[in-house]
């Protein structure tokens, strides 16, 4: 017999009584200061968040010496090169998430799956109408059952390690610093 | 058979004072953390019962939904392994990679291949396999398996961390700074990430409904490995399924403030298809899960969602360190787990707990550990495998407690006792050794009562 048959076989021999599979909630209602405490949330989680109509502008202003950048945010795609060496990469996040600063990004607005991750520094432009109180509305808006993208990351903050004593160091093999840019 | 017990391994951690004073404060400096981030989530409570009735449901109909994930796991794409056993997984895991040519293997976290002793078996057979989490990789250098499930290295102090990369990184043998030593890390790290030809990684939840995975990071090592390398393996227990992608709601709002008390990872990937080109192997592995699903008392602990609260919270685990379980899962997790899987080895584990409560608290999915401790050393003493001291004492003790008159008998005998045995015999026992004997009172309860009432 297979594995996979006697795995099965024996999860069916040994499974309980059925117990019933619960409602899920639907999620928070957004707070009035929802862009305040979602930019409040990611400088929490170690991340760099800005309010302004004028994105490039921003990103210019905190990242004035990134020599190779990729922006991603009109849909262009991946222009192919080397995944090493590239200081900034600018994408489109489509859903923000107040309670804990993640920001949904899927694979068509990377370009290469691995961009997000390879980069020195990350800028992600949100608009402030893709804000949603909870993980739950979060789930409920994205509908990733029926959209179900190869890959999708919700992301908060830079990639950071404690590993040692505890101490918290910002930059581990990912991104050393992100930018959330809001689009009021 | 010598093995060695939680009691001895704890007393040779336990000498290093300052050390278990430092480990003992890290711990606990995370589950204040914990509380803290949980108090701000007004419906906390309501989060865990959800939590505890997904994993629940999903128990009794797990063989269903291992056929729903794996249908559409393949119609995505993906090429789905089954393993009964740990030296199955990792025969698979060497045939996946002999298959490539790949000599080498590169792993972001993974408990599961810890379990299975991945890393021996394919070094074994001439794979170099480089972890790429900043704790695995720190406790690889040193030949030692991670001590915690989320902290691997947090037995390690940043001098020792210091002396390890001077040896392999050639930092200062005094760098001790954990800045400039987690940088120091990030090149060698980030150089075996994108050279990957393989990379492996663990799973934290698998999606019935979509045949997805999710896997929850900080460093970004794993997300680096699998977009990078051309093949993927995720390695998987069974008990990883949840049937709903909206379960992910509930499950990653209790799982980072459980962990680290951080409000979400800095990553939650949601894998579905292979990039491509690619490939992404899924192993799902059962190694001893289905037979402990058929425990009734115990099954229970299957939901578990590996955050480590218990370890941080554990008065033991936090004095004893995770190495004195000497199991793959430490802490009191690893001491209702273990059991089912080796019960003599890890007998002496369910007795590694005050019973106090704690881990049954903070527990996200509400298992309820202090029962199962208790359950787990009735099992132990009726297999014959408590210590011979503790034997006797618990036959003396049961029987006085449960006669009236040698109740009483025993009472004279021990009130005596207490004024007569000097205290240097008393502190050479495991139980005297940090305590004073209370002054034995002339009489006791019953015989005041009976004389003042009657007086």
């Amino acid at each position: 017999m297979s594995s996979r048959q006697m795995i099965l076989d024996a999860v069916r021999r040994n499974r309980p009584e059925l117990r019933p599979l619960p409602e899920l909630p639907t999620g928070a209602v957004l707070s009035e200061d929802a862009v305040e405490r979602f930019a409040a949330i990611i400088r929490e989680v170690g991340g760099e968040a800005v309010i302004a109509s004028d994105a490039s502008a921003a990103i210019q202003e905190r990242y004035p010496d990134a020599q190779r950048v990729l922006s991603m945010v009109d849909g262009d795609a991946f222009p192919g090169g080397s995944l090493e060496g590239i200081d900034l990469v600018v994408l489109r996040g489509a859903l923000g998430v107040v309670e804990n600063g993640a920001i949904w990004v899927d694979e068509a607005s990377m370009g290469h799956r691995a961009l997000p991750f390879v980069t020195m520094h990350l800028v992600l432009v949100l608009r402030a109408a893709d804000l949603v109180a909870d993980m739950h509305g979060a789930y409920a808006a994205l509908r990733l059952e029926r959209d179900t993208p190869g890959f999708g990351v919700f992301i908060s903050g830079p990639s950071k390690t404690a590993d040692i004593e505890r101490a918290l160091v910002i930059g581990a093999q990912g991104p050393r610093s992100l930018l959330v840019v809001i689009l009021p | 058979m010598s093995i060695s017990t939680h009691p001895e391994a704890a007393e040779a951690f336990a000498r290093d004072e300052e050390r278990t004073a430092w480990h003992d404060q890290a711990l606990w400096f995370v589950r204040a953390k914990r509380d803290q981030v949980t108090r701000a989530i007004p419906e906390w409570e309501a989060l865990r019962t959800l939590a505890s009735g997904i994993k629940g449901h999903t128990l009794s109909r797990l063989d269903e939904y291992l056929e729903e994930f794996e249908r559409h796991a393949v119609a995505n794409g993906v090429v789905v392994h089954w393993a009964a056993d740990a030296e199955e997984h990792n025969r698979i895991i060497l045939g996946i990679l002999r298959g490539r040519g790949a000599t080498r293997l590169v792993k972001s976290k993974s408990m599961l291949t810890e379990e299975c002793h991945l890393n021996p078996y394919l070094e074994a057979n001439g794979i170099t396999v480089v972890d790429s989490d900043l704790g695995e990789r720190i406790v690889q250098l040193n030949n030692e398996a991670p001590s915690h499930i989320v902290m691997p290295a947090i037995h390690k102090r940043k001098a020792e961390v210091g002396a390890l990369f001077a040896e392999h990184f050639g930092t200062s043998p005094d760098e001790d700074d954990p800045g400039r030593l987690a940088d120091a890390a990030r090149g060698p790290l980030r150089e075996a990430l994108f050279g990957a030809e393989v990379a492996l990684t663990g799973v934290n939840f698998a999606i019935a409904e979509t045949g997805g995975i999710v896997i929850c990071t900080n460093e970004g090592n794993a997300d680096l490995g699998i977009h990078l390398a051309p093949v993927h393996i995720a390695s998987m227990g069974i008990e990883k399924l949840i049937p709903r992608v909206a379960d992910l709601g509930v499950f990653l709002r209790l799982l980072a403030r459980s962990a680290t008390g951080q409000p979400i990872t800095a990553y939650s990937s949601h894998i579905v298809a292979p990039r491509t080109p690619g490939q992404l192997h899924l192993v799902i592995v059962d190694n001893g899960r289905s037979e402990h699903l058929g425990r009734p008392e115990f099954r229970e602990a299957l939901a578990c969602i590996r955050c480590g609260a218990c370890l941080n919270t554990c008065p033991v685990y936090r004095r004893s360190g995770g190495h004195s379980y000497g199991s793959t899962i430490p802490g009191p997790i690893g001491a209702i787990l273990s059991p089912g899987i080796d019960l003599a080895k890890h007998a002496s584990l369910p007795f590694a707990s005050t019973l106090c409560g704690s881990c049954g608290d903070v527990c996200p999915v509400k298992i309820d550990i202090p029962q199962q401790l208790y359950r787990w050393r009735q099992i132990v003493g009726r297999a014959g495998l408590l210590p011979a001291k503790k034997r006797v004492a618990m036959r003396l003790l049961g029987d006085a407690l449960g006669s009236q008159r040698w109740y009483e008998r025993g009472g004279r005998v021990a009130r005596l006792l207490l004024r007569m045995v000097p205290s240097w015999l008393v502190r050479r026992t495991a139980w005297g050794r940090e305590r004073e004997l209370p002054v034995a009172p002339k009489e006791s309860f019953r015989e005041w009562y009976q004389r003042s009432r009657s007086e």
